[in-house]
């Protein structure tokens, strides 16, 4: 490794080194069970609006959203408009209510609203489900991000975060991770925004960007240079619709087919390799077990790959009278390295306009657009009001007053963050075309900066790495509390051991930081082959039908039971989670069933069916259950709602300091 | 469970006198309901305006891609001027709820008289 590419390595090496030192710092004044619970409820608007949203922006966030931008364009946009714009349904509807019941995790609401025990046993099921299923994609984050920027194994992102944030948790708690958070918000803010605008200096605007994709809607990005990619076995190669594209071939390259990228229909003439690329001549070898045949290009060889028109008997099929042609599609039998040349349209994106336009590759897979979009919508606006390691932050505001102006300060600290994303992607598609070929757009945030090239180029991919290890630290610091204190406090000190003193809940949640955060570490060294997104998705819609439907009603509606909303819950949740673990299946071809494109769009975005479902549960088993209100209703929904003047309210846990 | 026992001195004195003021059910309906009623409206704005928009894609393409500031309207609809439109609704939230608390509190202790003197110097926040 040269001098200059150990710049981003000191670089995340520094804001690992302040992470734990910040931690350790705020441990001093980390004494009390209330402070490792909720920070000892103390918290003023600034450092828990700097903090929820440090917690918040996570490896999705921080790289995930601008890979998705540069991959699919403007459809992705919506998610950050729904992780931000959820906030907007927390603040009008829980977070008041649910700081003004005054508990130590979101079990506790569940259990103390209805004085049922069994419920609580349900509620932390929960946070324990979504809460891994959300580690889960943070440790692989770490992982993929230290081994494309420093070439270490898998395993060792997902360790280091694991363990420095084991360590922070057990240490300081709730307080301990605050200011850590908090400082991490800003981090991530000055790493997400200046680089960019140091890019937006030397190469142009966001609208330049945008515009050049407008101008124009039938082209592909270029490359801006010679690009060598590396394929592993098995991978697909689509070239883009151009009538002469040139590949060089860097290693000796074995195809196990050249073929049309267009999906043939019935009837239509088979797209020979001979009339995608040319030359072919003694081209086939055999494959590694002498069993099949392969297509072999040598070391330092050249191609050029042609589109092929699509004839049905031997007739050109055309389509409003114009011929239907498709580009060539290649599939690696053995790893091999292609160089695509200096000019050329990028592999493996959409056309300018596809990426540009509402409906593209994303939402459109399945042929119902605009229901994919409004299930997407839903899904994530409401699983952001419903995910449990943000809600237990609510409990660290004074009061319900603070803890509404905190969400409206945290949907501004977001708000401008989540502007940047998208700008990002939209960058790399113009700069680093070269990303395309093999899925490597997840990184375009920590290794664009390198086009500016020389020292600053990886000062600032220092910059955008550390920003990105400060995403997986400060989520997996709020996700491990989360988790911990339900370990703790809601199995250990409310359902093995009620008569725990605050010594020992606070010894159960040390232990409960290190088990879980073991546990987690586990969890993602398992993850390296599942998908990010999918991840994400499962935990966002799981919440939605669960925790959301929980809060909204039990806030606000005086009849509903305990039934009721384990009704809901279990209902509402499962079937979510049922529907998506069925997609995963279909999608790895583990089930054999190839349902209606509807049905599938509905099982693959839950959320449209699944929110109303735990709604109109909750709903109608309470009301068959009416006689088990319970009795203190009114004098608990005093509580939630009286203004803090008028000495109505009384934390659910009162502090014991 | 001694936590859940009392709801605060004012929820004590009105179970302790019925005749002399609200019920709690009364009471909590009554400080829900106009709370409810503003979250309700600005839920249905923002509902309306971010559910419309793939609406406005799907049978006004054209609209959506008029250009804006060198942008396509629906980007920068979406990747911009989205924020500042969720600020300034939470913002006109904010202001209107904790406005409503203030009149619904002192409208409460107009009717209480004894709750007063439990809450001492809390007293002058909620009145305007």
């Amino acid at each position: 490794m040269s001098a200059l590419e150990m710049i981003p390595v000191v670089m995340v090496v520094l804001v690992v080194i302040a992470t734990i030192a910040l931690g350790l710092h705020a441990t001093r004044f980390s004494k009390s069970a209330s402070d490792f619970f909720v920070a000892g409820r103390s918290v003023n608007v600034f450092w828990n609006a700097s903090a929820i949203s440090g917690e918040y922006l996570s490896a999705a966030s921080f790289m995930g959203v601008a890979g998705l931008v540069m991959r699919f364009g403007y459809d992705v946009l919506w998610y950050p408009v729904g992780y931000a714009t959820g906030y907007l349904f927390l603040l009008l509807f829980i977070a008041g209510p649910l700081r003004r019941f005054g508990a130590y995790t979101i079990p506790d609401f569940a259990e103390g609203r209805f004085g049922s025990p069994l419920f609580r046993k349900i509620a932390v099921t929960f946070v324990l489900f979504i809460g891994f299923f959300y580690t889960m994609p943070q440790m692989k984050g770490a992982g993929v991000a230290m081994n494309s920027i420093f070439h270490t194994p898998y395993w060792v992102g997902v360790v280091l975060v694991g363990v420095v944030i084991s360590f922070n948790v057990a240490l300081g708690g709730m307080k301990g991770i605050t200011l850590v958070q908090a400082f991490q918000y800003w981090l991530k803010m000055f790493a997400i925004s200046l680089p960019a605008f140091v890019l937006m200096a030397v190469f142009g605007g966001y609208d330049r960007f945008v515009g050049t994709a407008v101008e124009k809607p039938g082209d592909y990005p270029a490359y801006r240079t010679n690009v060598q990619r590396t394929f592993k076995p098995g991978d697909n190669l689509t070239l883009p619709l151009d009538d002469e594209y040139p590949l060089r071939f860097v290693t000796d390259t074995y195809l196990k087919s050249i073929g049309p990228a267009r999906k043939p229909k019935d009837g239509e003439d088979r797209v020979l390799p001979t009339t995608l690329v040319r030359p072919l001549e003694n081209r086939a070898a055999s494959g590694p077990s002498g069993d099949y045949n392969v297509i072999f290009f040598p070391a330092g060889s050249t191609a050029t790959f042609r589109t092929a028109e699509v004839k049905q008997n031997g007739v050109t099929v055309s389509n409003s009278g114009v011929a239907v042609v498709t580009a060539a599609k290649l599939e690696f039998d053995r790893a091999a390295t292609v160089e695509f040349q200096a000019g050329e349209p990028a592999a493996g994106t959409v056309t300018n306009k596809v990426w540009l336009e509402p409906f593209g590759a994303l939402t459109n897979k399945h042929g119902y657009p605009l229901l994919y979009t409004f299930s997407l919508i839903i899904s994530l606006i409401f699983g952001t009001a419903g995910l449990p390691h943000i809600l237990v932050r609510f409990y660290t505001n004074p009061d319900g007053r603070s803890a509404k102006r905190t969400t409206l300060w945290v949907m501004v600290l977001i708000g401008v963050f989540y502007m940047f994303p998208a700008l990002w992607g939209a960058m790399g598609r113009e700069l680093m075309p070269g990303l395309y070929a093999n899925g490597k757009t997840d990184a375009v945030v920590v290794v664009l900066p390198g086009v500016l090239g020389g020292v600053w180029g990886e000062v600032l991919k220092g910059v955008t790495c550390a920003g990105a290890f400060a995403a997986f630290m400060s989520t997996f610091s709020g996700l491990l509390v989360s988790m911990s204190g339900a370990v703790a406090h809601d199995i250990y000190g409310s359902i093995l051991k009620p008569d725990a003193t605050p010594q020992q809940r606070l010894l159960a949640f040390k232990w409960a930081a290190v088990v879980v955060g073991a546990l987690a570490t586990v969890l993602g060294l398992l993850a390296e082959g599942w998908d990010i997104a999918m991840l994400v998705g499962w935990a966002f819609a799981i919440a939605a039908a669960s925790y959301f439907p929980l809060l909204l009603l039990g806030s606000w509606w005086r009849g509903l039971t305990m039934k009721g909303a384990a009704a809901g819950m279990l209902g509402g949740g499962l079937a979510s989670l049922g529907a998506i673990v069925a997609t995963m299946l279909i999608d790895r071809k583990l089930l054999a069933w190839t349902p209606d494109p509807i049905l599938r769009t509905l099982m693959e975005q839950p959320a449209i069916w699944g929110v109303p479902l735990s709604l109109a549960l909750m709903w109608l088993v309470s009301q068959a259950t009416k006689a088990e209100v319970p009795k203190d209703v009114d004098t608990l929904m005093l509580r939630l709602h009286a203004p803090e003047e008028l000495g109505m309210s009384k934390d659910y846990i009162p502090d014991a300091h | 469970m001694s936590q859940k026992s009392s709801a605060g001195p004012a929820a004590d004195a009105a179970v302790a006198q019925p005749g002399a003021g609200r019920s709690d059910r009364e009471l909590a309906s009554l400080l829900m309901r106009r709370q409810a009623a503003l979250s309700i409206r600005s839920a249905a704005v923002f509902l309306i305006v971010i559910l419309g928009v793939p609406l406005v894609n799907h049978f006004a393409r054209d609209l959506g891609q008029t250009p804006v500031l060198g942008f396509p309207a629906s980007w920068f609809l979406l990747g911009l001027l989205f924020y500042p439109i969720t600020w300034a609704l939470s913002t006109y939230f904010v202001k209107a709820s904790e406005a409503r608390e203030a009149e619904d509190a002192a409208f409460i202790r107009s009717e209480r008289p004894d709750s007063e003197k439990n809450n001492g110097s809390d007293g002058k926040r909620g009145r305007k």
